[in-house]
């Protein structure tokens, strides 16, 4: 491209804008002061390391981790059925149906949690708990599992499962043999996705859970203790390098899929 | 592969494996097929010729149990096939896009549906064998269908159906993605491979010289109906309408009024003679001429059939000269085609009369 210069300083300035905040976080975990502020005083990892003392922090990361590890398995599981039947049949209220399904993620999340809250609590009468937070997780997470795994099988040939029928499979035989194996990158794209989406989660979360905490919603408590706040800055430094691995790795998965020439392809 | 063909040899007109009756399809309102009603023989080559969307592939379809038939009934070799999946039907298909595994190697793709058979590992392995050896892609086993070619992915497709040892081989245009000397390459292997096994075929195509040359018979397929269906010659020499004397190579048609058993009248032309059958006198018809059987003479010719014109174009192709001829009271003029001989090729404009025996006219009525 000539005279492109224009544009790649505005590319620079739009990175900068959008990346510049996020890395002043892990800047200031490594700065030796409990302010998060310019200049910088020295280097340290003792807010790291003051992070596996705490108790509660590990305890809400546990409570994240296993509801993001549960809620982005029931997802995958409940929103495949849903893409399979989506692209592969024709069926009255299909469109209400999908449009149905990809609410969530136009209903504002705080409308959201207040609207689960309700029924959580005055229709169905259950206490709070990471249970419901999972629940209220699945409901969120499940548009984007759904639309990462229609996009996935809609990119196959569907004659592809008409010659495995023809060759003697039955229906299920033909999802384990053929549709599981090619929507495989799909469905650990989805696992990802659903498990980085519930992690990150924080109104429902907040809403939702009794009196134990997920990671989000503990270090919004913290905020107001000035004392913890480099500790804050740890901790999310580290989930941001988790998070950027999650992603990276889910589109390595995705892209070795698409290498091929195939059209009824990965 | 199985042990039919001496089987199919002996009778003269095969036994009816396929029964397709009164079957008809509707997607919506669109009637996709409307009472098809035919049967194909054990051990034949029976070929759906029609343009696209004309309704084969969604028979062909309904044959193999992935589309249901709206209406009619389907017996293969004596079985009612309603209510039998396309999993437990003892045909098997070689699809258009070939739909070739991508995640399996070529060895696992045509031993794909040998699973379901349980034939242990050695049978299996033996068949597998058997099944590259037939194709010529000895060697390809272990080859990774992401890196074939298309003649290769063609052939596997193939071998991964015929390993099925079906009772009926489907093939929905298989050859029509291949360019054109591979694709003559394969109708030949095709025709050979079909008569060794003596596997019934029923193969899709809008490719009428492929139809030609690979089958026993051909169902002329149009908008949904079977116009007419016949060996090559059959639907050649003798179409049953105009639709199938123009869809089957090149036809001159010449529209005449039944004056007789043997004659007809041309208006300003005058009388012609032809061979009328069961045509009633004053019924307006076609009278249908193939190119290669008109004759082309300078100047006024013998008598007979005979109208006379003047060249209005001639395409030399080698062994044959393409003549078009302008005769004064025909709208299109009438087209010829003349072996090339020792006769020099005659110039634009030279005044002819074109002349044909009684016998090589067909009247059609319309």
């Amino acid at each position: 491209m000539t005279g492109g210069w224009g544009f790649k300083t505005y590319a620079i300035l739009f990175i900068a804008f959008i990346y510049g905040p996020v890395l002043m976080l892990p800047l200031f975990s490594v700065n030796d002061s409990n302010f998060a502020t310019f200049p910088l005083a020295g280097f340290t990892l003792r807010h790291y390391a003051d992070l596996w003392t705490q108790r509660p922090i590990l305890e809400a990361l546990g409570n994240s981790v296993r509801i993001a590890a549960g809620v982005s398995v029931l997802a995958t599981v409940v929103a495949m059925p849903a893409a399979i039947a989506v692209t592969r049949f024709r069926f009255a209220g299909k469109a209400p149906a999908l449009a149905f399904m990809m609410l969530p993620l136009v209903v504002p999340s705080i409308v959201m949690a207040v609207a689960l809250l309700v029924i959580v609590l005055r229709f169905l009468g259950i206490p709070l708990s990471l249970w419901t937070v999972a629940a209220g997780h699945v409901v969120v997470c499940l548009p984007f599992c759904l639309s990462v795994l229609v996009s996935r099988l809609e990119g196959f040939d569907a004659s592809l499962e008409e010659a495995s029928r023809d060759l003697g499979c039955a229906p299920m035989q033909t999802f384990w043999r053929l549709t599981f194996p090619l929507a495989l990158p799909g469905i650990i794209s989805s696992l990802l996705l659903g498990f980085i989406i519930s992690f990150d989660e924080f109104v429902i979360a907040f809403f939702l859970t009794g009196t134990e905490n997920t990671l989000p919603v503990y270090l919004y408590s913290q905020l107001r203790f000035p004392n913890s706040l480099p500790g804050t800055l740890a901790l999310g430094s580290l989930i941001l390098i988790a998070s950027t691995l999650l992603v990276v790795l889910a589109e390595v998965i995705r892209r070795r899929g698409v290498t091929s020439d195939n059209p009824g392809d990965i | 592969m199985t042990a039919r063909p001496a089987e199919a040899a002996s009778t003269t007109t095969p036994a009816p494996l396929l029964r397709i009756e009164r079957i008809t399809k509707s997607f919506g309102n669109v009637d996709a097929l409307r009472d098809i009603d035919f049967t194909i023989g054990r051990g034949e080559f029976f070929s759906l010729l029609g343009a696209s969307g004309c309704g084969k592939t969604t028979l062909l379809r309904i044959l193999a149990g992935i589309e249901q038939p709206t209406t009619g009934r389907l017996v293969i070799d004596g079985q009612d096939m309603a209510g039998v999946p396309a999993n437990r039907r003892p045909t098997n298909m070689v699809f258009q896009s070939y739909a070739i595994f991508p995640h399996l190697n070529v060895e696992e793709n045509i031993g794909y549906g040998l699973k379901n058979l349980k034939l242990g590992k050695e049978e299996t392995a033996r068949r597998i064998e058997e099944a590259l050896a037939l194709v010529k892609l000895d060697g390809f086993a272990k080859r990774n269908s992401h890196a074939l070619s298309g003649g290769q992915r063609q052939r596997v497709a193939l071998a991964r159906a015929l390993v099925m040892r079906p009772k009926v081989l489907l093939l929905d245009e298989p050859l029509s993605a291949l360019d054109k000397k591979l694709r003559e390459e394969m109708q030949l292997e095709l025709r050979a491979m079909q008569r060794t096994l003596g596997i019934t075929f029923v193969f899709v195509t809008h490719d009428q010289e492929e139809a030609m040359t690979l089958s026993d018979r051909i169902a002329i397929v149009s908008a949904g109906r079977i116009l007419q269906i016949g060996s090559p010659q059959d639907l050649y020499e003798r179409p049953a309408g105009r639709e199938v004397a123009e869809f089957l190579g090149s036809m001159n048609l010449l529209p005449v009024t039944v004056s007789g058993p043997a004659s007809v009248d041309a208006g300003p032309l005058g009388p012609l003679s032809a061979p009328v059958k069961g045509l009633p006198d004053g019924t307006p018809a076609q009278l249908a001429l193939r190119p290669e059987r008109l004759s082309l003479v300078e100047g006024e010719g013998p008598a007979g059939n005979r109208l006379s014109g003047a060249v209005a174009e001639a395409v030399y192709l080698g062994d044959r000269i393409h003549y078009l001829v302008d005769i004064p009271g025909l709208a299109r003029p009438l087209r010829v085609v003349a072996p090339n001989s020792v006769a020099p090729v005659l110039a634009l404009g030279s005044p002819v009369a074109v002349t044909w025996p009684d016998e090589a006219g067909l009247v059609l009525g319309d």
